[in-house]
């Protein structure tokens, strides 16, 4: 069911808010020993909520069409008077005072919160084989990762627990979990969504998203969130548009630009054959598919790194002396980013504003451009490496080095699945600068 | 790179190959060319 689905009957009096609510905490109980998708089930906040929409809708009261849709939070997002752990040891008992800038925005929309979902250790990894609170777990085979970090949002949403989720994005976190899941993922323009409340890792990285079972439902979401958030630096004032796409060919005549090099590379068969798919289905609904040559990725890669690892590791060094309070792998990370000199930050920054203005230029050919959203379908738990079109290489590079980009540049991308035959694969839109209602539609026209 | 002797020498040599990487990069960049100006309006106006 999506959520115009669940909005209208909901006016229709086929189902109330709080029924949707208690199979929602049904579907939760029934699939958390298989999943792992939640940290924090906020039960009795849902029906609180649950109720208060059922009356406000019998006495006329429109929020919107998220009144009454019950919906999760990655665990980063603070609700005042809730836990918010960042999936670490060292926030495990951390008590949000406030509310994020979101989570005021869903609630003035009626959404009912069913929870807080799991995540890789300070989102900061794809697996999400969190050494805290257990593996999250891939929906489609639990012997998989469900990719991260927001994983427990992705999982949450493909399992059919919620409507939508919320997730965030500064390497790929929104749109990996949504690609290896099997659902859509949502990373706007840096600075549409208010990042207020929200837990960092990449100050200048970060981005919230959107995980949801269809491109409509994201554009629902994205109509109640986005916007100025004065508490937020980096927010935008550009204005919010009406996002839900209108029904029609939005895909005819629309130019698709598609990578010449880079994104066709060291692909999985099973990867390249549902993108070859997508480009059939896109050009017979009446796109034009152009070839377009990008800078290399590979450059603009190193750069987000290099920026990320030196941001997380000031983020995080009051702590670092509790080492055995860390995970391996994002000790690790953390360790190698005290090393960044402060130098070698500042001209990855430079080369930041270089690259934007050298990766812009495909916008003369192109209206958007058409990537698969990861390099492989989801690994195995524990995997280390994986063959990526018949070259072995380390998993967290082969998840994020097509999406990764889009945070650098702070562009709009959204990953929708592919029709595939065996686990999900991502197909990824990514739009010029604020324009989500172009990403939106192309997505919200070829989705099946 | 400031060296901090008590670190791992996995995560030594996992900085060596991203700079490894890096360096080559930063030749693209001419001298005074983009001002890192990490300062949004907000912050000026001190919202």
């Amino acid at each position: 069911m999506t959520i115009e689905e669940a909005a209208a009957g909901l006016r229709a009096r086929e189902w109330s808010a709080h029924e949707l609510a208690q199979e929602s905490l049904r579907r939760i109980r029934e699939e958390q020993p298989r999943l792992n998708a939640f940290i924090t089930v906020t039960e009795e906040l849902a029906l609180e909520r649950a109720r208060r929409a059922d009356e406000e809708l019998a006495r006329g009261i429109e929020r919107g069409p998220l009144h009454g849709i019950p919906y999760a939070m990655k665990d980063v997002f603070d609700m005042q008077g809730v836990l918010t752990t960042c999936g670490s040891r060292i926030f495990a008992n951390r008590i949000a005072e406030n509310d994020c800038g979101v989570y005021e925005k869903l609630s003035e929309a009626g959404a009912v919160p069913m929870g807080k979902t799991g995540l890789h250790e300070l989102a900061y990894g794809i697996t999400n084989d969190n050494p805290h609170f257990g593996a999250v777990r891939n929906p489609h085979d639990v012997e998989r990762i469900a990719g991260g970090s927001s994983g427990g949002s992705g999982t949450a949403v493909a399992s059919g627990t919620v409507f939508f989720a919320l997730g965030t994005d500064t390497g790929g976190s929104t749109r990996i979990p949504a690609a290896y899941c099997g659902c859509v993922g949502l990373k706007p323009t840096a600075g549409r969504i208010s990042r207020y409340g929200m837990m960092p890792l990449g100050f200048t990285l970060d981005h919230a998203g959107v995980l949801t079972r269809n491109p409509r439902d994201a554009a629902l979401v994205l109509n109640a969130i986005a916007g100025f958030d004065r508490r937020d630096d980096s927010s935008s004032r550009q204005p919010v548009p009406d996002y839900l796409p209108a029904n029609g060919r939005a895909v005819n005549g629309r130019r698709v630009g598609v990578p010449e090099k880079f994104f066709n590379e060291r692909i999985a068969p099973e990867v390249e054959r549902a993108f070859a798919d997508a480009l059939r289905r896109v050009e017979s609904l009446g796109a034009r598919i152009v070839p377009v040559a990008t800078p290399d990725p590979t450059e603009i890669n190193v750069v987000g790194r290099l920026i990320l690892l030196a941001e997380a590791a000031a983020l995080m060094r009051p702590y670092l002396d509790r080492r055995a309070d860390f995970g391996a792998d994002v000790l690790a990370l953390l360790d190698q980013g005290r090393l960044i000199s402060a130098t070698d930050y500042i001209d990855a920054q430079r080369l930041r504003r270089m690259y934007q203005r050298r990766w812009a230029e495909v916008w003369g050919r192109a209206d958007v451009l058409f990537t698969p959203t990861t390099a492989i379908e989801a690994p195995r738990l524990g995997q280390q490496k994986v063959l990526a079109g018949g070259v072995e290489e380390d998993v967290r590079l082969a998840s994020t080095r097509l999406a990764r980009p889009f945070n650098v540049l702070g562009w709009p991308a959204i990953s929708i699945p592919m029709p595939s035959a065996g686990l999900p694969a991502g197909l990824q839109i990514v739009g010029k600068p604020f324009d989500e209602a172009a990403v939106l539609s192309v997505a919200a026209a070829i989705f099946l | 790179m400031t060296r901090k002797p008590e670190l791992p020498e996995d995560a030594l040599k996992m900085v060596e190959e991203i700079e490894a990487a890096f360096r080559p990069l930063v030749k693209q960049l001419e001298h005074g060319a983009e001002p890192a100006v990490i300062l949004s309006e907000s912050a000026v106006l001190g919202e």
